[in-house]
């Protein structure tokens, strides 16, 4: 190898099909480029178009997915083993452009009305879901971090998008110093694994602890492992590195929480199970542990701390928190048994449709005024908009995790491979976690089929319109759908765990 | 050479506590230069000595003079310094633990030779990735006289265009983000 | 039929229904009227279409291989021997029957509708309801997987509860759809319980798979038993059977086609079609069969004796389906299966009538259903009086009208099977059923149609509208020549019913169902036929002609009779006393003296120890970065120490 540095650059260069893996990356990429010159052209008055352009290259952007999805069956790595080109990364790159493509289309309506409508912000979101996409495709330490901190660069800005409003000020302020503190940890973990390992590439890394588990594991790449995991915990909003989530949800145009909360979370944790699952698999007893700590606190304070929540934006922070405990559940299991992996699919996909589903409600139907965020702002939604409170009741309901929705399936498939893999009391206290935070969701699904009291002033709703019923509509039928037709994804998610890379684990049975 | 190292990462060590610690903006960055040019240093010991020079140029050089510019035209005033409290207390006792296990993880078996970071020696075998009668745990790529036969640069350069591009490629849509986010962030009284 | 056809048709007939029941809840408010009439009557009709395709393939389809099971998909699978839930459909000569009679009688109802809710306000809503029922109707009949089969179950309870409650402004129709539907849920337990024990012993939900793992079931055993039991109990409360048979007169304040559609033609009969369907569960378990079929004739002979002095048209329809039902569930439970499903499909069609027919004199007499207030309608209503006359022929069991093939086929059985020693003692029973059939039937029809009109209404009464009449006069031909070309009453005469059916329940071991022998069977057709004609002459004499005078008859019996009679055997006050006011009586006890005591102890303490970690979070929440990071380095570092101490070997 070494021999070779001297002339490696002569001989190998990356082949056009690397750049064909690339596709719904660069198309993003180019859509980004291009949204920022359109804006300088295009009249204040018709920036609609843009998110017209965004949503068209987040369609072709999908399409460039599924044709990868089709050409990837087997998986293979794209330049020099740094980028995974397998049905998983497709998998998560069509939630992620999906709701996207959500967020773009409620965003216009809603960003007039808080007067924040500028150009920057779809192509940010561009941007953002560009760097998501790559951390799901991410094979290389490198890489990681960067599709971490393009996608979080992004939404630092996004935060603070509201330019005049202190409030996003603060939150933007608060997530770039945390998201700082945080890639600290990341980065020194991800260099001890590299000086543990002497690799930044993951099936590399994965050859390498395969090899040193015959002698003992070092320490020394244990703390990295933990540190990694650490860098994780904090995006995916998981106790105790969750101090961010609920300031930042609530400071953020709710356009871009409705963004943030969800695809933020499925990109990270799609390469946590690349990273810890795949690669990590042979110090999986040293970290599985920790993994399920992490699990039980943050089922644990999200759940409790939503309780007594008056805040719509935070309650469904906390909420979000509490849905990344029941993940880790499926990242905790035993690394041999896929239903683990594809129970995490499943809930991210359910996770994603419902909880833009439901911050979808709170941004359209947010009216001239403030933002729709307090309890009480929703008290008798139901006798104006009975399909808008519909739809969010049962959003609710499948974020509590009732069957026949789409978020009992997520819990379902997650408690049963814990189950599976003799993590029952990981699975129960999932279970009655859920029982805790049942209490909240019904609380704020009842308040919308209350009738105000008589000095009680409504809240002015704005009007639903047409891009609002197309979002609401179709997040409420992917509800449904991936709670009754099961194994359409089930499938899906089984194929895209079937040729996960790096594939060390089952190299070696 | 030992000792280098020790005196090397005990003055960076220290000097990055003054940048946190300084009231005045200018000593806090001059501070950090005092900690970049340690870490550049350090990466001389390791046999980086492409990266050393890019170390003080860019950063000691370029970066810390546009910081000290922009202070010396801001000229921010002195910062109150936050009450001591039990955070205060708190962290330094956490990030003492972390630093001390750290050490006592990395000393379990870590042995400084002149070949540099342990466990340098390459097998020959190693490329592939079916795990041969090499060792790839405790293999590193870059070995002292491997890489200075084919040259520092060399071989920065052939990992870039490797192993890296992929990386590096996205470091520059990352940058453009950045601008584009920071100009967006700042410019005002052009609404619409 | 091959599976593929299978699917198209099973995914059609459910979601024409369902398509209906969507458009019209979403649209319907806003287009009004005549898009909701049609949208929901088409949807039926579409569904009937379906119906017949299917009734046709099931007939055309070669000897062995009249039942097709197609999997639409499978909606949850934890490998081999776990549980694993297809969403499975099977298309027989049962569910073909089922689905004919669902769909055709519900269209005819469906029709009869748009004329009925004319002036309702809530018609969308109405008709969203209507054809949500009948897809989950349809749902329950077509089911293959047991899950399947308890989701329809549970839809076809909600969906009655909607429509018995649907004028919810008043009070007693919320309290009676409350009724029904607490007693639903008992049946939906019994049910749910007998799947449970099923899985266990037979690892398997789905219908085929169950049927043909009957060697888990040891043959008379006690589980066996117990879970035919159970599905029995399950039948019962669909069916308002005894002892779960009050909330069906209740059920009467619900609009009349619902009635017509719910309490006369479909859900009621589910019970029958559950027993039906689990046959080779039933042959296993005589002693649960025998169960069901005391039950049912006792049902027979006590709705029967009710009917007699009710005073509200529907009501006493109401009972006189009870006592129906309670012949067809005798029938099942004695193994006469496709002669159960017989009576079905002929009360079917007579019972929808008298139904629909009564809503005609209720609408024309501005929503008066006491019958003492009528009388005299014949002259007023010639159609409905002809149709609502067939009708009671029918119910009472002349021959040549529909009832009277089915009835008497169904007690032709009862001559050679029945439980215990004497099988001819329940035999008796249906026969003096056969006499109260006819009293009460035409008791009914004197009362409404004849003598002298009782009130100034009555003068202005005028026949209904075609909309209201056209279904009632095609039920009404129906209930006379519907019967003849499929089933006689006699052995080896036509016997296309029991043809047809005969593939599902091949199964039947010969003790069970074998027909009497032909003398047999005449000697007891001529006695049924004789105690029918002996009600119905009877009741002309009493309440047409006035001698002997009702009353003065009354009055000979022992007083308890019409007492109970009355009363309904003070089956609800029983229960009022037995457990509503006890339950009550406990919760008020509990409220005031357990609960603050014993429960709110812990409860509270729960809560409030929850709530107040709650609001600590809360604190730690202080907004400043500061905090944040520390609370971020501590947690980094109690993960590392953890990692690092503890777990590095």
């Amino acid at each position: 190898m070494l021999a070779q540095a001297a002339t490696i650059p002569a001989l190998v260069t990356p082949t056009g099909r690397d750049l064909l893996g690339l596709l719904p990356e660069l198309i993003l990429g180019a859509a980004f480029v291009l949204l920022m010159a359109l804006d300088a052209f295009l009249p204040s008055t018709r920036r609609s178009w843009l998110a017209v352009v965004a949503f068209i290259s987040l369609a072709a952007a999908f399409g460039a997915s599924m044709w990868g999805w089709f050409d990837s069956g087997s998986g293979r790595t794209l330049y020099f083993g740094a980028f995974a080109y397998d049905r998983y990364s497709m998998f998560v790159n069509a939630i992620l452009l999906v709701s996207s493509a959500l967020v773009v289309i409620i965003s216009p309506q809603y960003l007039n009305r808080r007067g924040i409508h500028h150009g920057e912000y779809y192509a940010l979101i561009l941007a953002s879901t560009t760097g998501m996409m790559i951390l799901a495709g991410a094979m290389n330490l490198m890489v990681i971090f960067l599709g971490i901190e393009l996608l979080s660069i992004s939404l630092y800005v996004l935060s603070g998008f509201s330019r005049g409003d202190e409030r996003s000020q603060e939150a933007a302020l608060k997530y770039l110093l945390l998201g700082g503190f945080a890639s600290g940890f990341l980065l020194y973990g991800m260099a001890l694994v590299y000086g543990e390992t002497g690799h930044t590439q993951l099936a590399q890394i994965g050859l390498a602890l395969r090899a040193a588990q015959t002698s003992s594991v070092d320490p020394l790449v244990l703390v990295g492992v933990i540190l990694v995991f650490i860098g994780f915990a904090f995006k995916v909003s998981a106790v105790p590195f969750h101090t961010w989530t609920p300031d930042v949800y609530q400071g953020a145009p709710t356009s871009v929480t409705t963004f943030m909360s969800v695809t933020t979370k499925v990109a990270a944790f799609a390469a946590l199970v690349r990273v810890f699952t795949y690669t990590f698999p042979y110090v999986y007893t040293h970290w599985q542990v920790i993994v399920s700590l992490v699990a039980i606190l943050s089922m644990l304070v999200g759940n409790i701390a939503a309780l007594t929540q008056t805040s719509l934006k935070r309650m469904l922070a906390y909420s979000g928190i509490a849905q990344a405990g029941y993940i880790l559940i499926g990242v905790a299991v035993d690394p041999r048994v896929a239903l683990g992996t594809i129970g995490v699919l499943y809930y991210l996909a359910a996770y994603a449709v419902t909880n833009i589903g439901a911050f979808a409600v709170i941004t359209v139907m947010a009216g001239r005024g403030e933002d729709l965020d307090s309890y009480s702002g929703l008290r008798g939604l139901a006798f104006r908009r009975p399909y808008v409170a519909a739809a969010m009741g049962l959003f609710l309901l499948s974020l509590g995790g009732f069957p026949p929705t789409a978020g009992f399936f997520g819990k379902f498939f997650v408690f049963a491979a814990a189950i599976k893999t003799g993590l029952t009391p990981l699975a129960i206290w999932g279970i009655v976690t859920s029982a805790v935070s049942v209490f909240y969701y019904l609380r704020v699904a009842l308040l919308m089929y209350q009738r105000p009291a008589e000095d009680e002033r409504e809240y002015a709703w704005s009007r639903t319109s047409l891009s609002a019923g197309i979002v609401l509509a179709a997040t409420t039928a992917g509800t449904l759908v991936l709670g009754i037709f099961v194994f359409l994804l089930y499938n899906a998610a089984s194929a895209a765990q079937s040729g996960l890379l790096p594939a060390i684990a089952s190299s070696s049975g | 050479m030992n000792v280098l190292v020790v005196v090397a990462m005990a003055l960076a060590a220290i000097s990055s506590l003054g940048v946190v610690l300084s009231r005045q903006t200018i000593y806090s960055a001059l501070s950090l230069v005092v900690t970049i040019a340690m870490i550049s240093v350090l990466f001389l010991l390791l046999n980086a000595q492409f990266l050393f020079a890019v170390q003080i140029i860019i950063y000691a050089g370029a970066v810390m003079v546009l910081f000290v510019f922009i202070i010396a035209l801001l000229s921010p005033d002195a910062e109150d310094r936050p009450g001591r409290d039990w955070r205060a207390v708190v962290g330094l006792i956490a990030v003492a633990a972390v630093t001390i296990l750290v050490f006592v993880a990395a000393g379990n078996g870590v042995t400084y030779n002149s070949k540099g970071f342990r466990a340098t020696q390459l097998l020959g075998s190693c490329t592939s990735l079916n795990a041969g009668p090499c060792d790839p745990y405790r293999t590193f790529s870059y070995p002292v006289d491997a890489t200075n036969a084919a040259g520092n640069v060399q071989t920065v350069a052939g990992q870039l265009f490797t192993t890296f591009l992929l990386p590096f490629e996205i470091t520059s849509l990352l940058l453009l983000v950045a601008v584009i986010g920071a100009v967006y962030l700042t410019r005002r009284g052009v609404e619409r | 039929m091959s599976v593929d056809t299978a699917s198209a048709l099973v995914i059609l007939i459910l979601l024409f229904p369902l398509a209906g029941a969507a458009l019209n809840a979403v649209l319907g408010p806003r287009l009004g009227r005549g898009f909701v009439n049609l949208a929901g009557t088409l949807s039926i009709g579409a569904a009937f279409v379906v119906a017949c395709v299917i009734l046709g393939n099931v007939i055309a389809a070669p000897a062995g291989h009249s039942a097709v099971s197609v999997r639409l998909w499978q909606w949850l699978n934890l490998g081999s021997g776990n549980l694993s839930i297809g969403m499975d459909f099977t298309l027989d000569p049962l569910s073909a029957l089922m689905v004919m009679v669902i769909t055709g009688v519900g269209f005819l109802i469906h029709v009869y509708s748009v004329g009925y809710m004319e002036h309702d306000p809530g018609v969308a809503r109405f008709f969203a309801y209507m054809n949500f029922f009948i897809f989950s109707m349809l749902t329950l009949v077509l089911a293959a997987d047991l899950i399947i089969l308890i989701v329809g179950w549970a839809l076809v309870a909600l969906s009655s509860y909607l429509l018995i409650g649907f004028w919810y402004e008043r009070a007693s129709a919320v309290l009676a759809a409350r009724k029904a539907f607490i007693t639903q849920v008992i049946g939906d337990v019994a049910l749910v319980i007998a799947a449970f024990l099923i899985f266990l012993n037979a690892h398997t939900l789905s219908l085929p798979n169950i049927f043909a793992r009957t060697a888990a079931f040891p043959s008379g055993g006690i589980l066996v038993n117990g879970i035919c039991a159970l599905l029995a109990i399950g039948a019962f409360a669909k069916s308002a059977q005894f002892p779960l048979h009050t909330w069906l007169p209740d059920a009467m304040e619900g609009p009349t086609p619902v009635s017509a559609l719910i309490h006369a033609a479909t859900m009621v009969t589910a019970g029958v079609y559950l027993i039906a369907r689990f046959h080779p569960l039933f042959n296993l378990a005589p002693i649960a069969g025998g169960m069901v079929a005391c039950v049912g004739m006792g049902t027979a002979l006590m709705a029967g004796i009710i009917a007699l002095s009710q005073i509200d048209i529907k009501r006493v329809i109401a009972y006189s389906t009870m006592s129906q039902i309670g012949l067809m569930i005798y029938a099942v439970g004695i193994g006469a299966y496709s002669a159960g499903m017989f009576h079905f499909a002929t009360h079917a069609v007579f019972k929808a009538l008298l139904f629909m027919a009564a809503g005609n004199v209720i609408h024309s007499l501005h929503d008066e259903q006491d019958i003492r207030l009528m009388g005299g309608m014949a002259a007023r209503m010639r159609w409905t009086h002809w149709a609502f006359l067939s009708g009671s022929l029918a119910l009472a069991g002349i021959p040549l009208w529909a009832g009277w093939f089915s009835k008497e086929n169904l007690l032709g059985f009862g001559t050679v099977a029945g439980p215990g020693p004497a099988p001819w003692l329940l035999y008796m029973v249906g026969v003096g059923v056969n006499v109260l059939t006819g009293l009460y039937a035409f008791r009914l029809w004197a009362t409404v149609f004849h003598g002298e009109p009782q009130t100034a209404r009555v003068y202005a009464a005028k026949e209904a509208r075609n909309v209201l009449l056209v279904p009632v006069v095609i039920l009404g031909v129906l209930s006379l020549i519907v019967a003849w070309p499929l089933q006689w009453p006699v052995p080896n005469a036509v016997r296309v019913f029991s043809d047809f059916l005969s593939p599902v329940f091949a199964g039947t071991p010969a003790g069970l169902a074998s027909e009497p022998a032909l003398w047999i069977a005449i000697v007891a057709l001529v006695i049924g036929t004789l105690a029918s004609l002996l009600g119905v002459g009877a009741a002309q004499r009493m309440w047409l002609h006035r001698e002997p005078d009702p009353a003065a008859v009354a009055a000979r019996l022992p007083r308890a009779l019409p007492l109970l009679s009355y009363n309904k055997f003070y089956f609800d006050e029983l229960y009022d006393a037995a457990f509503v006011r006890p339950v009550r009586a406990a919760a008020r006890t509990a409220r005031r003296v357990v609960e603050p005591d014993v429960f709110d102890g812990w409860i509270a303490g729960l809560t409030d120890l929850l709530r107040g970690f709650s609001v600590d979070l809360r604190a730690y929440q202080t907004g400043f970065i500061r905090d944040y990071a520390a609370a971020f380095t501590v947690g980094a570092v109690v993960l590392v120490v953890v990692t690092a101490v503890f777990l590095s070997r």
